[in-house]
Order: C-alpha cells, then sequence, then structure tokens
C-alpha cells in the first residue's frame, strides 16, 4: 500500500522532528542549570584555576552553546551521546550496561498490567454493577492511588522485612537470583499500571457491550464466548491498544521510581543519580534516548490502529 | 418438539418486565403469535413494545427483570437458563433492530458477518468456499445481486443496503420467526418501503412468522395482517388489520388513526390526544388511557380493564367497548370527511430571495471530494407565506435552513432576507445581523436538546426576549409567551427535565418568536414527537402563524405532517429543488419522478389512493 | 460464564445492600481529616515537628513518641500531622489550577474551534505525549527548582488530559440546538460560552478535578520521595518516607505513617471523586 509507506514516513519524519526538539529543550534545560559543571565534575573538593580550566577545554565547556549543542548533535548521529562527568565512562555504555535490569523490571511491570488490568477489566465491565464489578472497581481505585514508591515500601515491608520472603535490595546477580531480587519491584510497577490498564478496559467493554451489533449479534445465535471475542474485545481493542502504549511509557518513569525505592542499579536510579550528581551529559544522554522510545512507542501505537481498525486503512471517517 | 395443536407458535401471557429499582415498564402483556403470521407491535415511546420483542428474544437490558410466561411451541422458554437460551435464537426467533448504521460491526466485512451462525450438520464452521457462497446466496435472497458486496464493510454500504445485510444475516439459520424493531425508521421514505416490502416477501416466500414493531399504525396495516396496539406498558386492543383499521374499537386505536394526519388532504382540525403518555406505575389499578379518553367514567378510573374477546376475533382493554362504538364511529366519520381546501396564497417574493444558492462543506478526510450540499437552488418565500422543503437526508433540506439563520456559510449564489444581503452573516455590520437575527428565527428537531438542561423555561424565554427589547423582561411578558403556545405561566420556573417532548417543542417556540421574527424555519419539528403529540405542535404552529401573520419554512420529510400546514413546497433532492408548486397540485400530481417515487412510499399509498375508506 | 453482559434475563433477585455507600461515607470523612490537616495539622502537632534531639533517635513508639522518632529523633507523628500541608496543599493547587486552564481553553477551542481549536489542540497533543513523572524528575532535578517549580511543572503536564476531555464536551455542546438557537437569537460568544457551554461542561469539569488532583498528588509525593520536592527538613508524606524507610527495623512507624496516610488520602479523594461522578451521572439521566 503506497499510501501507508508515505504516511509511515511522515510519521517517521515527524517523529526525528520531536527528538530533535526535545534533545534542544534538555539541552537548554541543561545549559540554563544552576551552578558550574566543572564544580559538579570536581565535586567538592577544592581545585586549582588550571585544573578547571583542563576540564573546562576537556569537556568543551568553553565553546559556545551553539557549538556545544553542535557537538552533542554530531555525537548523537554517531551514537555516541558523550562521556559523563561523573566518571568519565560513555554515557552509551553507562545505560547499556543497566538495561539488564529496568528491560526486564519494565516489561515485567507491563505484563503484569496487562494481564491483571485486561482480564480484570473484562471480568468487571461483564459483572457490572454487581458486586464483584464493585469489588474490582474499589481495588482498582486503591492501586490507582498509591503511588509506586509507597506500595514498594510497603511490599519491602511486609514481605521482605516481616514475612522475609524477598530480598530488600540490590539487584541479584545471575538470572535466577536478579529474577528472585525482580518479583517485589515488578509487581509494585505492574500493579500501579494495572490500575489504569483495568479502568479504561472495563469503560471499552462496557461501551462495546451496549453497542447494537453486539445485541444483534446475541440475537443471531452467537454464542457468549463468541460474542466476546469477535465483537466486544475487537471494539474494545483500540482503546486498549491505546492505553498499552500509554502504560509501556509509564513504565519507563516507573521503573525509575521503582529502581530507586528497591535500590536498583537500572537506568532510572542512574538518571536520579546523574541528577544529584548534575553530572550533565548523562541526564541529557538518557533523556534523549527515553524521548526516542516514547517517540517509537507512539508510532507503533498509530499503525496499531490502522491494523485493528480497516476504515482508517480506507480513509473513511470513523463511524 | 410436541406440541398442542391449538397451541399458537410463540404465546405471551402476563409478561411483566421491571427494573431493579421496582419501576414497571411492561405489565402483564398477552401475545399470541401464529405460524407464518405477519403481526404487528404499534405503539408510541413508552408503550413497551420494544421491551417486549427484547424478552421474547431473551435480550431484556441489564437491570431490568422479565417475568410472567413466554411459550414457544409450547416450551416454556423466559426461564432456560441462558446456554439453552442461546440456542433458540437466530436459530428459532432472529430480530433485526433499527438502526442500520449501528447493527453491524463496522469492522467485520459482510459476508462474514452474514455466515458467522452457519454451522454445518456435525456443528463445525463451514470452508471457506462454502462460507462465501451462502453469503452470496443469502444476499442474492434479500434482493442483492452485486456479490463484492460479501467482501466489503458495512460503512461503504448505505442505509437500506446494511439493513438488507442485516436481515441476511438474521435469517442465515432460518428461524420460525423474526422480530424486526422498527425495521424501517431510520431510513430514508423512499427506502423504508423497500425493506418492508422486503420484509413481507420474506415472510411468505419462507412461511416464516413476523413481529413488526412500529410506531406507524400505517406501516402496520401495509405490513400485517394481526395488530396489536400498546399504551403504558400494556396491550389496549388486538385485531386483524383490516378490521382495526375500518373500525377501532379502543377509543386510544382512534386516537392514534385519527392523530396520523393524512397525506391526501388537508383537514381543518388536527386531531390531538390530549395530554402525554404516562408511566405504567402511574396508572396500575385503572384503565392507562382513561386520563386522556373522551369516554372515560368512574368505572375506567378505578378499575383496570382485562383484554375481553369481542366479536370477529379481536380483544380490547375497554369496559365501554360497546356502550361507545356508535359515537366513535361518528366521530371518526366527522374527521375524516371535513376536507378543507389549501388556503391559496399566491407565489410569495420579498421576504427570501435566494439564488444560486451553494454550500460545499470541506471533505471530511483528504481523500474525500469537498461535499456539495446545495448545488444552486432558486427558493422565494413571501410574507406570511407557508413554504414547505420536502426531501430525504442528505437532500440539502436542512443546510438551505442553516444558511437561512447563518448557521451555515453559502459558497455561493445570492441571499436576500428582508431586503438585507445575507450571503454571509459574519461579514454583516452589527445592525445588519442584528436585523436578520429578528428577521429570521429557528425550531429544531430534538425537543431533548432544544433546550438548555440547565436552566428554567423562563430563563430562556427571558434572555430571548431581552435580546428583543434590549433590557431585561419582567415575567408578565414571559407568561404572555408561554400563553401564546399552550403553555400556563407557571411553566417560567421549570426546568426541560420535567417537561414531555411536545412541551419542550412549544418552549422552543416560544422562544423562537419571542424576537417577533418575520420569518421562522421549522427544522422536521415534529418528528421526534409521538403520533399522538405530533398534532399538538402542529396546532400550535398553525395557530401562531395566524395570530402572527409569519411567513415559516417548514422542513421535513413527511408529507402528510408538510401537507398540514404548507402552502407552496419545494422538493429537494441531493442539492437540487426538483419540483416546486402549491402542495396540492405537487403532492396529487407529481411531475418529477423523484417526486412520483416520494408520493408512493407513502405507506398504505399503494395504488396512490389512500386505503382508509373501507367501512 | 452462562449469563453474562446485555440482555441475559436478569431472573435472580438482587437484593440491594449498599456496602458502596458506606465506602463513601468513609472516604468523605477521611477527605474531610485530611483536609483539616493541611490546615491545623502543625497546629495540634505534639511536638514541633523540626525538633531534632540526636539522643533520643530511631526510636519505637514510647511514651512521649506515640509513633516513635527518626534516626534525627523528631517525633513521628508530630511530623505526620505537619506534614498534611505541603503533601495536601500542593496537590489541592495543581489540581484547581489546572482545571481552570484547561476548562477554559478547552471551552474556547471545543467552542471556537477552526484555527484557535488547531493551533491549541496541537500543542496540547505535544505536550500530552510527554510522561509528566519523568519530565518533572528531570527539570526539577536539573533545575533544583524545588516544590514551586515541581507544582508549576506539575500544572503544565496534567493540562493535557484535562483539556481533552473538556474541549470534548464543549464541542459535543457546540452542536446541540439549544446552542444553535442561542446563537441564532444572536447570543454574543462569551455569553454563549459562559451561560449555556459552560454549566452543562461542569459535570467533565468537576471529574477532571479530582484526575487532576490524584494524578498531581502521586507525582508531588513522588518528586518529594525521590528527593526533588520540598526543601530538606520540611516535614512532608513523601520525603518521611524516603527518610525513615531504612528505619524499617528500629522503628517501621517512621515511614509506615506518613505512608498509609498517603494512600488513605488518595484513596479516599478518588472514591469521594467518583461518587461525585455518579450523583452527576444520575441526575443527567433522569430526563
Amino acid at each position: 500500500m503506497n499510501s501507508l509507506a508515505l504516511y509511515l514516513l511522515r510519521r517517521l519524519a515527524a517523529a526525528v522532528l520531536v527528538v530533535l526538539v526535545v534533545s534542544f529543550l534538555i539541552f537548554c534545560c541543561l545549559y540554563l542549570a544552576p551552578g558550574s559543571p566543572e564544580q559538579a565534575i570536581l565535586g567538592p573538593q577544592q581545585a586549582t584555576p588550571e585544573a578547571l580550566a583542563t576540564i573546562r577545554s576537556d569537556f568543551g565547556l568553553d565553546d559556545s552553546f551553539v557549538l556545544q549543542y553542535w557537538h552533542f548533535l554530531d555525537g548523537l548521529l554517531h551514537l555516541d551521546l558523550g562521556r559523563s562527568f561523573q566518571t568519565g565512562e560513555s554515557v552509551g555504555s553507562g545505560i547499556t550496561s543497566r538495561l539488564g535490569v529496568t528491560v526486564p523490571l519494565a516489561l515485567g511491570g507491563f505484563l503484569v498490567a496487562c494481564v491483571l488490568g485486561i482480564g480484570g477489566g473484562i471480568i468487571a465491565a461483564q459483572r457490572r454493577g454487581r458486586m464483584s464489578d464493585r469489588a474490582l472497581g474499589t481495588l482498582g481505585v486503591v492501586a490507582a492511588s498509591t503511588p509506586a514508591y509507597a506500595s514498594g515500601v510497603l511490599f519491602l515491608y511486609v514481605f521482605g522485612v516481616a514475612l522475609g520472603w524477598f530480598p530488600v535490595s540490590g539487584s541479584g546477580d545471575g538470572l535466577s537470583d536478579r529474577a528472585f531480587h525482580l518479583v517485589l519491584p515488578i509487581v509494585t510497577l505492574g500493579l500501579v499500571g494495572a490500575a489504569s490498564m483495568f479502568r479504561r478496559t472495563r469503560v471499552a467493554v462496557v461501551s462495546a457491550l451496549e453497542r447494537d451489533d453486539v445485541a444483534f449479534a446475541r440475537a443471531r445465535g452467537l454464542s457468549s464466548r463468541e460474542v466476546l471475542q469477535k465483537y466486544v474485545l475487537r471494539h474494545a481493542m483500540v482503546m486498549i491498544a491505546t492505553s498499552a502504549g500509554v502504560i509501556l511509557i509509564f513504565m519507563l518513569a516507573g521503573a525509575a521510581v521503582v529502581e530507586s525505592t528497591f535500590d536498583l542499579d537500572g537506568v532510572g536510579s542512574y538518571l536520579l543519580t546523574s541528577i544529584n550528581d548534575k553530572d550533565l551529559p548523562s541526564v541529557q544522554g538518557i533523556a534523549v534516548v527515553t524521548t526516542a522510545l516514547v517517540v517509537l512507542i507512539n508510532l507503533a501505537m498509530d499503525l496499531l490502529y490502522a491494523v485493528i481498525d480497516p476504515r482508517i486503512q480506507r480513509g473513511a471517517a470513523a463511524d | 418438539m410436541p406440541a398442542d395443536i391449538t397451541e399458537p407458535l410463540l404465546c405471551v401471557s402476563g409478561l411483566t418486565v421491571r427494573s431493579t429499582t421496582g419501576t414497571t415498564l411492561v405489565s402483564g402483556v398477552d401475545l399470541e403469535l401464529r405460524e407464518g403470521e405477519a403481526l404487528a407491535i404499534v405503539g408510541e415511546s413508552g408503550s413497551g413494545k420494544s421491551l417486549t420483542a427484547r424478552s421474547i428474544i431473551g435480550l431484556v437490558p441489564t437491570g431490568l427483570h422479565a417475568a410472567g410466561s413466554i411459550r414457544f411451541r409450547g416450551e416454556e422458554i423466559l426461564d432456560l437458563p441462558e446456554r439453552r437460551r442461546a440456542r433458540l435464537r437466530g436459530a428459532q426467533i432472529s430480530m433485526i433492530l433499527q438502526d442500520p448504521f449501528t447493527m453491524l460491526h463496522p469492522m467485520r466485512r459482510c459476508g462474514a458477518v452474514i455466515t458467522e451462525t452457519l454451522r454445518t450438520a456435525t456443528g463445525s464452521r463451514l470452508r471457506k468456499d462454502e462460507r462465501r457462497r451462502e453469503a452470496v446466496r443469502r444476499l442474492a435472497e434479500v434482493g442483492i445481486h452485486d456479490e463484492r458486496v460479501a467482501g466489503q464493510y458495512p460503512f461503504e454500504l448505505s442505509g437500506g443496503m446494511r439493513q438488507r445485510v442485516a436481515i441476511a444475516a438474521a435469517l442465515a439459520q432460518n428461524p420460525q420467526v423474526l422480530i424486526a424493531d422498527e425495521p424501517s425508521t431510520a431510513l430514508d421514505v423512499t427506502t423504508q418501503k423497500e425493506v418492508l416490502d422486503l420484509l413481507v416477501d420474506l415472510q411468505r416466500s419462507r412461511g416464516m412468522a413476523l413481529i413488526l414493531i412500529t410506531h406507524d399504525l400505517r406501516v402496520a396495516f401495509s405490513v400485517c395482517q394481526q395488530v396489536n396496539v400498546f399504551y403504558a406498558g400494556g396491550v389496549s386492543e388486538v385485531g386483524p388489520a383490516e378490521e382495526l383499521e375500518a373500525a377501532p374499537a379502543h377509543p386510544y386505536t382512534l386516537g392514534l388513526l385519527l392523530a396520523e394526519p393524512p397525506a391526501d388532504r388537508r383537514v381543518r382540525d388536527l386531531v390531538n390526544i390530549a395530554g402525554t403518555v404516562p408511566t405504567p406505575d402511574a396508572v396500575a389499578g385503572r384503565c392507562a388511557f382513561a386520563a386522556r379518553c373522551d369516554w372515560a367514567t368512574d368505572v375506567c378510573r378505578s378499575i383496570a380493564p382485562r383484554l375481553v374477546d369481542t366479536e370477529d376475533h379481536r380483544r380490547v382493554a375497554c369496559v365501554r367497548t360497546d356502550e361507545i362504538a356508535g359515537e366513535m364511529r361518528e366521530t371518526r366519520e366527522r374527521y375524516e370527511t371535513v376536507d378543507v381546501a389549501p388556503s391559496l396564497a399566491a407565489v410569495g417574493t420579498g421576504l427570501v430571495r435566494a439564488r444560486g444558492l451553494q454550500v460545499t462543506y470541506p471533505p471530511r478526510s483528504r481523500r474525500d471530494a469537498p461535499m456539495q450540499a446545495l448545488r444552486g437552488i432558486d427558493i422565494d418565500i413571501g410574507p406570511g407565506e407557508s413554504v414547505g422543503i420536502v426531501g430525504e437526508s442528505g437532500s440539502g433540506k436542512t443546510t438551505l435552513g442553516r444558511c437561512l439563520t447563518g448557521l451555515a456559510t453559502p459558497s455561493g449564489g445570492s441571499l436576500e432576507i428582508d431586503g438585507t444581503d445575507a450571503i454571509a452573516y459574519a461579514a454583516c455590520s452589527r445592525d445588519e445581523r442584528r436585523k436578520l437575527r429578528s428577521a429570521v428565527q429557528m425550531v429544531f428537531q430534538d425537543p431533548y436538546s432544544s433546550l438548555n438542561p440547565s436552566r428554567t423555561v423562563g430563563a430562556a424565554l427571558g434572555e430571548a426576549l431581552a435580546v428583543r427589547y434590549g433590557k431585561d423582561v419582567g415575567p408578565e411578558r414571559i407568561g404572555a409567551l408561554l400563553d401564546r403556545v399552550g403553555l400556563p405561566a407557571g411553566y417560567a420556573e421549570r426546568r426541560p427535565v420535567a417537561l414531555s417532548g411536545g412541551e419542550r417543542q412549544r418552549v422552543a417556540i416560544a422562544r423562537a418568536i419571542a424576537l417577533e421574527p418575520r420569518l421562522l424555519i421549522c427544522d422536521e419539528p415534529v418528528s421526534a414527537l409521538d403520533v399522538s403529540v405530533q398534532a399538538q405542535v402542529l396546532t400550535v404552529l398553525r395557530d401562531v402563524r395566524e395570530e402572527l401573520g409569519l411567513a415559516y419554512l417548514f422542513i421535513t420529510h413527511d408529507l402528510a405532517v408538510v401537507r398540514q400546514i404548507a402552502d407552496r413546497i419545494y422538493v429537494m433532492n441531493k442539492g437540487e429543488v426538483v419540483e416546486s408548486g402549491p402542495t396540492h397540485e405537487v403532492l396529487e400530481a407529481p411531475q418529477h419522478p423523484y417526486t412520483q417515487r416520494l408520493v408512493a412510499s407513502v405507506p398504505g399509498n399503494d395504488a396512490g389512493t389512500p386505503s382508509a375508506i373501507a367501512s | 460464564m452462562g449469563t453474562t453482559t446485555i440482555g441475559s434475563v436478569a431472573t435472580r433477585r438482587r437484593f440491594r445492600v449498599r456496602p458502596g455507600q458506606a465506602l463513601t461515607a468513609l472516604a468523605l470523612a477521611v477527605v474531610v481529616a485530611a483536609l483539616f490537616l493541611a490546615v491545623f495539622g502543625e497546629v495540634i502537632a505534639p511536638d514541633d515537628p523540626r525538633r531534632v534531639d540526636l539522643n533520643a533517635g530511631s526510636l519505637g513508639p514510647v511514651s512521649g513518641h506515640l509513633l516513635g522518632t527518626d534516626q534525627l529523633g523528631r517525633d513521628i507523628l508530630s511530623r505526620a500531622l505537619a506534614g498534611a500541608r505541603t503533601a495536601i496543599f500542593g496537590p489541592l493547587i495543581i489540581a484547581a489550577s489546572t482545571v481552570v486552564i484547561s476548562t477554559v481553553l478547552g471551552l474556547v477551542a471545543g467552542y471556537v474551534g477552526g484555527w484557535t481549536d488547531a493551533t491549541l489542540s496541537r500543542v496540547n497533543d505535544i505536550v500530552y505525549a510527554l510522561p509528566p513523572l519523568l519530565v518533572a524528575i528531570v527539570v526539577v532535578g536539573v533545575l533544583g527548582g524545588g516544590f514551586g517549580l515541581g507544582i508549576v511543572i506539575l500544572v503544565v503536564l496534567n493540562i493535557p488530559a484535562s483539556f481533552r476531555s473538556q474541549r470534548a464536551a464543549s464541542l459535543e455542546q457546540r452542536g446541540l440546538p439549544y446552542i444553535e438557537a442561542a446563537r441564532v437569537l444572536g447570543l454574543s460568544r462569551w455569553r454563549i460560552m459562559r451561560i449555556h457551554v459552560l454549566p452543562n461542561i461542569m459535570p467533565v469539569v468537576s471529574s477532571s478535578f479530582f484526575i487532576a488532583f490524584t494524578y498531581a498528588f502521586v507525582d508531588l509525593s513522588t518528586l518529594s520521595f525521590l528527593g526533588l520536592g520540598v526543601a530538606p527538613g520540611t516535614p512532608d508524606w513523601g520525603r518521611m518516607v524516603a527518610e525513615s524507610r531504612i528505619l524499617v527495623f528500629e522503628n517501621p512507624w517512621a515511614a509506615l505513617a506518613p505512608l498509609l496516610l498517603i494512600v488513605a488520602t488518595a484513596v479516599s479523594a478518588n472514591l469521594v471523586g467518583e461518587a461525585v461522578d455518579d450523583r452527576i451521572a444520575a441526575k443527567g439521566r433522569g430526563r
């Protein structure tokens, strides 16, 4: 489909533009940040003016704003995110070395959110108005209103300290140990996402159930399961997919909070440490990578709609 | 399935539907359907007709509860477990709904919808080529011979086509009973007749029983042998169509028959049934119709009449049937013979003069072409003249009304209202705009959203009067305005929620005439109202015009209504005026093929002459 | 799975106990209590919430310190009572500003339409695509603006969701006959928006307020937890959890008390919001 390719190209160009704009905004933000970078690099120790000058030229801090941004962009093109002020190591490798914690955490949380949220949402919608629906709804409200760090600390206390089932901190070594260490963080992260997924799924399924075409399908004798699969879920799918995208993006922010709550050495806690240490290149690098991810997820979602709904492909206005 | 030979195919008795909060919606409905019979359930909104149908097929909305007895082939089915109930649906009893635009899954191809319920003898799904063959065969049965339709999505089809596809899907498993809930109401007049004819053909050729739910007695008479009239959650009269039409035995049936304005002549007094349809709970323990009945006595107000067999296989829920039969016949004759010649105004000019008026809407998406709603039309309206615009959806009739009020902006042509150039409201000076506003006012279709729900009637009218007089006015002016549309002054305190549809529409008329306009545009003002209330609003409109001498532009799809109100009509189709002239001439001797089709599609108008004179 | 979804004949009669109402009443009580604490928490605190006493650090519940002390010997109960101020007023300010701004913008975009709408909506979409918490972390962290900047950023980032619902509601109103009738009467745009549109989108506005409050509450306290919100030393629920979570063995109450207050407040506010929505919806149905 030619127009689809064209559409794709346009969206991709827009995505690149967004990443550029955001990277520029972040750059401005960092440029405006209070305190001088070289102080951040050296830390609290006293430094000779010569040492400061060396650092300034080393990190190109004497260049003009535009030149500095240009260097940064040039690096981006070569997938070089610069060097950390703090450790001097490359920001790129700093991120990749921590993906081993963050990726399983975010994906695990996403999975928990989808399974609990979608499953619960469908059940609640089918039993709407009944006790089980209300109970699930109240649970959903509790999960949605509890900040991730709060449930994290609570879980740590209950399952880590009081019951002693799970480790209290650290990322663990080796696959099974790492998985074991990640159970509580994943559940913590997943629950917040599940609450939002639950609410949106329930609304989507309830409105799908009230549709005429669903009533008509039932009137023609389709079984409950067929009606659910071919009609109700098909309608609810667009909204569920949107929510899934939103929640996947949420997982990025959530991971930072959860990593810091559970003392995990992931990209999120790397970001927070870098912020505290005024390690600007690291903050910038992580922010740009995250922006790119957010934009990509949004793009994938838009493509997904076109697959789900034939009306979009055929260029007709919805309904 | 062993069945008593005398037992009808479907037998409903004492059916009651209540909500979980205790409100009664259907109270004690009895119904009998014989094999191969076409049965109509006729009623206004709130009569319980749709819920009765939903109960029969076992799809009562959540929050409602059906009790009583429904026997199908002698077997009690109301309390069957859901799994067994689902097996009856589609295979024995099937149903189509009102709106073809929402009934079909927008993301499934028509062929898939039609064949999805089909199974082989062993219960497995059909093979792909078999499904395709079945889909094509079923489509042909409902008059669609274009095989490609099977592969198309509903949004690629017209409303009439969608309704045909839906019928094919509902009949896929060859059910014994088809319930059709207002199958033609959402369609255009000309398509309505096609769909109804198709239903009749299918019912006869398949020997299938049909339950037709409709608010329109004429539709019921033209399609069904047996007619059940519902009122306020119960059955008021049952009988063969011809006999009911010839001599209604229940005052409500008579009222309904008379309230339908005739399409073939203009009557002096439109018959209306005073008041509105009550809720079943409000009339428990007495005759539901007593409050609106001319013949009601104390007996009617103290006991609930039961359906009683009368002669000619009819059943009537009225204690006074025999006593009042004669009077009812007289009433009917009196109204049906009165014929008033239309007040023939000369072709008026001067108030509105449109030449080559065009409206183009921007395309909805990049791929669509811009939509031409009006393709250059000429319209003249003289002072004090009542002009009708007749057309189906998409004819541009509503756009025309919106142009005159500045709600739509013409893209070409000229428009002059009361001597002011009104082609671009937005470009007019303040004074010009004020002049135009006070020259043209409008009444909208939907009474339920015509009034701001958060403001009282008095506030709404006061606002309009303030525009007229340039300052806030006292309650006596508001009271006078309400009086003009036949509402008590106390209504000023009410909010729209506390008003019935007919009352809301009267308030909307009052608001429009508050500015003392010279032209009132009425966009389908009665089409959302129940038949028994329509006449009330039409009468108010007639009276207002007589008193104030204002001109009307009456936009409608309903030929019978336009006949009662307009002196001269324009017939519109696809953005063009295809025919115009004095109402009676156009409707009695239509020249343009489109007008002819329109006139022929009036229900019960098969031979072009009314079939009401049978007794 | 036998009886599901629409249409199943509701044969069994449901007895009508309403545990929901009791829960709503409880939630309302908690919200009122939280508001009370936000105003008077510091006054009724038994001890000075900022007083450091290193000799009495990390105590469990003892007489004089009902909930014990943190590692600096500050009284947990007093800090928890005083900490309501920032934890609740911050989100209240955010929710109120968000709703006021988004309602005005949404009303204008939805009712006026055209270019105004296109521009506002486009900008809104861009902001909407940003993950609020992450942006707040980076911006507040880098610029170091603390609580005030956190509030401003969260207002900006919370506007889009609220703007969308208000715009959609106004757009829906715009097409309704009573709005068109008002236009035909020749009323001014502002009068139509104020008198005819605004009152009828109030249900959406009220529901947006509660949603914005919950998000703001969660996000702002998360910022505090991460050390990016209120200044160090300020009694604030989120910050208390962060500072005291290492005391799980010595005095778990130091973290649990503010934590439970956070959860109770957020859940209750949310439940009250839902009850208000339901009430309005039920009122709207009775036409």
